[in-house]
């Protein structure tokens, strides 16, 4: 199901908060505000990814000059249970919300639908956040923090980070627009992985289709885009999607890179790289919308990658059902 | 089979072949080092409590008691899951493992209470080992007597 924009919607302004170990990384200095404290202010973990969240909101209006009811509808998601890092963040701006949760493919959901509600007419702004922090995930989807043990090499590390994306059709037009022209909402797919310690296998699937999908409904090759990124595959996840892309005749170049794999440096010993909701939208409101206005690029594609398991469907020997939404931005709109 | 569950199928199993343990023999290296540091390491603290005058019983209760008390205290400051990212079983397997077992779900659910949280989730990683322990035990002692009531003529434990 391709959509296709037909306003001028523009992402207008960004802001990327992040932790030490993103701050080390090799896209550390592309951060708004980084905490060498992973606690960022707050006495525990949950809270500390709350705040993340309401510092990325903050940056991202104070970057824009805007009052957050300049604002008409915040769309956030996080990984923790019911959202909260995303509901508590958000609850002192008084801007509409709406919690979303796709795993790590929250972000471009939120993009899809901001530029839907833009579309409408109905909405003057809209912001497409999420975020992500390390410690909460393992808190909930694996063990104690401080629990020795060790990783398999497939495994991933959490982001630390928050993305604030604001969008807009109106506003005078910067000097390099991005402009959200097409998205694609994803199937669920469904491979039968059940390893959560290798979830970029599991989601290269989804992956897969949605690329193809999109390739087919654009009548676009991989060639005709400047970048196609995908959310959080990491380095074993990404040689899945290649092959599984490869097997139906799209052959990628090195115009293709994963979000995951670009985060930290090799030998921050992360295994296959980083994942979490906080991931493709720290590449993008950090490192993409910042080099983008100073050197624009024609068409960028994102699909951003979710696996939609809980621990308890893990425990229940339940495979991990995956899905992948697409959103491309261009240097110009589409009419 | 039709189509889709080959594909299916294909995928798993090369999802298998390339997620498989790449460093056995280093992962082996490590653990064994390590863990035979720390069990040196009790020896010695062994002939130390022996050389401070205790007897072989109490010696060996206070080596475990220095081990666990080490262990904790390094999962405490933050170095023990440091330590068995490097090690792997070989922090696990000594009496240190266990004990990291115990603090770190302590230190984690601090901030839910002492009743909720830290009190409901202490045993979550160690809470099967001493379930399945101890119900072994009673089985194994079962084996035992039922053996010895047939005639078998086996040592005392």
């Amino acid at each position: 199901m391709l959509i296709e924009y037909r306003k001028p919607i523009r992402l207008i302004g960004a802001a990327a908060v992040g932790g030490s170990m993103e701050l080390s990384g090799p896209l550390g200095e592309y951060l708004d505000l980084a905490y060498t404290d992973d606690l960022f202010d707050a006495d525990s973990w949950e809270s500390a990814e709350a705040n993340m969240v309401r510092y990325a909101i903050e940056r991202a209006l104070y970057k824009l000059s805007f009052r957050p009811n300049d604002v008409d509808l915040l769309l956030a998601g996080d990984l923790l249970n019911q959202c909260t890092a995303s509901s508590y963040g958000a609850a002192d701006f008084g801007i509409p919300y709406c919690g979303l949760y796709n795993a790590c493919a929250t972000f471009a959901l939120g993009c899809l639908i901001a530029g839907l509600a833009i579309e409408s007419g109905a909405i003057r702004r809209a912001i497409a956040l999420s975020g992500s922090h390390f410690s909460g995930a393992e808190r909930q989807y694996r063990f104690p923090l401080e629990y020795g043990c060790q990783r398999t090499p497939t495994a991933q590390r959490t982001v630390t980070a928050c993305g604030c994306a604001v969008f807009s059709d109106r506003d005078p037009v910067e000097a390099a627009p991005i402009y959200l022209t097409r998205a694609m909402p994803g199937t669920i797919v469904d491979f039968g992985i059940k390893d959560t310690a290798n979830m970029g296998a599991a989601m290269a699937p989804a992956a897969a289709k949605t690329l193809l999908d999109y390739l087919n409904a654009t009548g676009t090759a991989p060639g005709d885009y400047d970048r196609i990124l995908t959310g959080d595959l990491g380095w074993i996840g990404a040689g899945h999607f290649k092959e599984l892309c490869a097997q139906n005749g799209v052959v990628l170049d090195h115009n293709y890179l994963d979000c995951g794999t670009q985060i930290y440096k090799k030998d921050q010993d992360v295994h296959s790289g980083a994942s979490g909701s906080g991931c493709s939208a720290f590449y993008l409101c950090g490192y993409l919308e910042k080099v983008w206005r100073k050197t624009p690029f024609a068409r960028v594609l994102l699909i951003g990658t979710g696996a939609l398991m809980s621990p308890l469907t893990i425990q229940q020997k339940q495979s991990i059902p995956a899905i992948a939404h697409a959103v491309e931005f261009g240097k110009e709109p589409i009419i | 089979m039709n189509k889709v569950d080959k594909i299916r199928s294909q995928y798993q199993q090369k999802v298998k072949i390339s997620a498989a343990g790449q460093h056995i023999f280093r992962d082996c290296l490590r653990a064994f080092w390590v863990g035979g540091a720390i069990c040196a390491f009790g020896e010695a603290l062994n002939a130390f409590y022996r050389f401070l005058g205790a007897d072989v019983e109490r010696s060996g209760l206070f080596t475990s008691v220095s081990l666990i008390f080490l262990a904790c205290f390094f999962t405490a400051i933050g170095w023990f899951d440091e330590a068995a990212r490097y090690a792997g079983a070989g922090t696990l397997v000594p009496i240190t493992g266990f004990a990291n077992a115990i603090a770190s779900p302590a230190i984690d659910a601090k901030r839910e209470g002492l009743v909720t949280g830290m009190g409901a989730k202490l045993f979550l990683v160690a809470g099967p080992v001493i379930l399945y322990g101890t119900s072994l035990s009673v089985l194994y002692g079962l084996i035992l007597y039922l053996l010895r009531l047939f005639g078998a003529d086996l040592p005392e434990v």
